[in-house]
């Protein structure tokens, strides 16, 4: 999904940086069908930021964060897969929290340097929803799941910065 | 050098291509997903199978499903039940929903089995080139309407008999005829046959053992007496166009039946499966066959795993009473028996008696078998043959057991060493 430039804010910690997408909500769709099915659904973030051009990658972050809908308490839980975790989250906290604990550094860019940053987030198919196909031998079948997987079972959001320089960003 | 290509080759898609395969996107493996999921929290009230028609689930995957109820929500446990399920069953897939229980800290989970309606699906059950025999290979195309499956292959098979067949076969199978334990299946096969060099020279001034083509339609009926065991009892008529022109085709008519046991023993340490069958073809002139024989064929299997380690121990025996066309008779040396050895060196004519055995130690993807076997007439001394042999196999995860395996396999006792070389998949 593309959003105009505008959905995407920068913010900068010391050297890093940050985005807040206020009018993206990944918690929605296919992705929280399943999660209210009780299963848990991977969400992976990478954070790319561009110097000077457009076109080659100057510094890449990437994150997977996993959610899952307590189904009595009907609150999220998210967890990242290095270390943090919240549990008794609403769909929006689960958002913010995945944005707030996504950094990219942008040590090293030159001062006075163009750059821009651009965010993807894609849902992977949860280990429980996979299905399970094993027909003896090679199938068509099992040839079109394997490599059409990835259009079929995620599900994807992408935003881009409009162009900043790191002194236009404060503190 | 030809074999060191091969192995090079196989060694490439054994260790590089199921790392491919795994490297789809969850690095931390299902254990991170699984404590990720708040609901693991809560306790399994009930497990349903929804969409669960005309099939019964195996003994094994029951105790599966008892085993994940009363404890805490296992996401790694149910999806590899959902795999299972959906092996077993042969569904296009199993998906998992939980649902809050009749009481808090309680859910139920729901497998739901996507069948669909109709399903179109293209295969190749057998592939595979030996050193000796060439290449083997046969595709199918299956078509499922409900309880109903029509399926058309194509293939040439130089490894099971003495004669390279080539042709086609088509088949209807029809689950659950009437009531939920019987099955039917009508099979034709039409197929023309080429015979190697040692077999022309060795039927010599007799080639009416031979023959250049052969029909079959084989009507069977299959009853499943309980979980383990099953019957099938069919008819075969078989016809055969004679080598030698001018000669009038011959029939082999005969009523055959097979008993099948299957079981398997799940423990905490060691999983067993034991196979058994013994099948029995009876021709005779009330059925309007020229060949006139009865045969016997038993066959066993046990296998012990523990841990990546395996053991499997196979034994078959058989015998013919009569005289019977050349696809009936016994050879020993192909990809799956005394597999060190040449068939049309052993017997380039087949024989009346067989009995075989092999032992194979699996570890991971390596296998090491030992082969024993003997094929012979009817009053002639049975002489055994041995082979040992190495191979390496590769599962990707998707397609089935053995999906690509290759071994070497050498014979014993035979004075020089002339190594036999086996790759492909599903053999």
């Amino acid at each position: 999904m593309r959003v105009s430039n505008e959905d995407l804010y920068v913010q900068r910690v010391n050297d890093d940086l940050r985005v807040s997408a206020p009018r993206i909500h990944f918690l929605s769709g296919q992705p929280l069908t399943r999660l209210h099915d009780g299963v848990s659904v991977p969400f992976d973030f990478q954070l790319t930021l561009f110097s000077g051009t457009r076109e080659t990658p100057f510094r890449r972050t990437v994150e997977r964060f996993v959610v899952s809908y307590d189904l009595w308490e009907e609150t999220f839980k998210v967890a990242r897969t290095r270390g943090a975790r919240r549990t008794g989250l609403s769909a929006s906290d689960v958002e913010n929290f995945c944005l707030q604990n996504l950094t990219v550094s942008a040590a090293g860019v030159p001062p006075g340097n163009r750059m821009w940053v651009r965010l993807e987030i894609r849902a992977q198919d949860s280990p429980e929803g996979a299905s399970g196909i094993n027909d003896p031998g090679i199938s068509l079948t099992s040839l079109i799941e394997l490599f059409g997987r990835p259009p079929r079972n995620s599900q994807h959001w992408m935003l881009d910065s409009t162009a900043f320089r790191m002194e236009d960003l404060e503190h | 050098m030809r074999y060191l290509r091969f192995l090079l080759l196989g060694a490439a898609c054994v260790f590089v291509l199921p790392a491919l395969a795994n490297n789809t996107g969850d690095p931390d493996g299902g254990n991170a997903v699984d404590e990720a999921n708040v609901n693991s929290r809560y306790t399994v009230e009930s497990i349903d199978v929804a969409g669960q028609h005309d099939y019964t689930l195996s003994q094994s995957l029951l105790q599966q499903i008892h085993s994940l109820v009363g404890a805490k929500l296992n996401s790694e446990a149910l999806t590899s039940l959902a795999r299972a399920i959906s092996r077993e069953v042969r569904a296009r897939g199993v998906s998992v929903r939980v649902l809050r229980g009749s009481e808090p800290e309680y859910v139920r989970v729901v497998l739901e089995v996507n069948e669909g309606h109709s399903r179109f699906d293209v295969s190749v059950p057998k592939f595979l080139w030996h050193s000796s025999e060439g290449w083997t290979a046969e595709g199918r195309a299956t078509t499922t309407l409900g309880n109903n499956s029509f399926s058309i292959g194509l293939l040439s098979n130089g490894d099971d008999l003495l004669e390279r067949y080539a042709g086609f076969n088509a088949a209807y199978q029809r689950r659950a005829l009437g009531s939920d334990k019987v099955n039917f299946a009508l099979t034709f096969e039409d197929y023309h046959e080429e015979w190697n060099r040692a077999t022309l020279e060795a039927a010599g001034s007799d080639p009416q053992f031979l023959y250049r083509s052969r029909r079959n339609v084989e009507p069977e009926l299959t009853f499943l007496v309980s979980r383990d065991l099953a019957f099938t009892a069919g008819v075969s008529m078989e016809s055969m166009q004679p080598e030698t022109a001018g000669e009038p085709d011959k029939s082999a008519n005969s009523v055959t039946g097979t008993v099948r046991y299957h079981k398997t023993i799940e423990g905490s340490a060691l999983n067993q499966a034991l196979d058994a069958s013994y099948n029995v073809r009876a021709a005779n002139r009330n059925l309007g066959s020229d060949f006139v024989y009865t045969r016997h064929k038993v066959k066993a299997q046990y296998t012990v795993a523990h841990n990546r380690h395996q053991v499997e121990v196979g034994f078959e025996g058989g015998a013919i009473v009569g005289t019977a066309p050349m696809f009936e008779r016994f050879a020993l040396g192909d990809s799956s028996t005394l597999r060190g050895w040449d068939k049309f060196n052993l017997d380039p004519l087949g024989a009346t008696r067989v009995a075989d055995g092999s032992v194979t130690y699996k570890y991971g993807m390596m296998r090491a078998f030992y082969d024993v076997g003997a094929v012979w007439d009817r009053g002639e001394r049975a002489e055994p043959k041995q082979s040992v042999g190495v191979g390496l196999e590769g599962n990707l995860g998707f397609l089935g057991h053995n999906e690509f395996l290759m071994a070497f396999a050498f014979p014993l006792n035979q004075g020089h060493l002339e190594p036999m070389f086996v790759a492909g998949m599903n053999f």
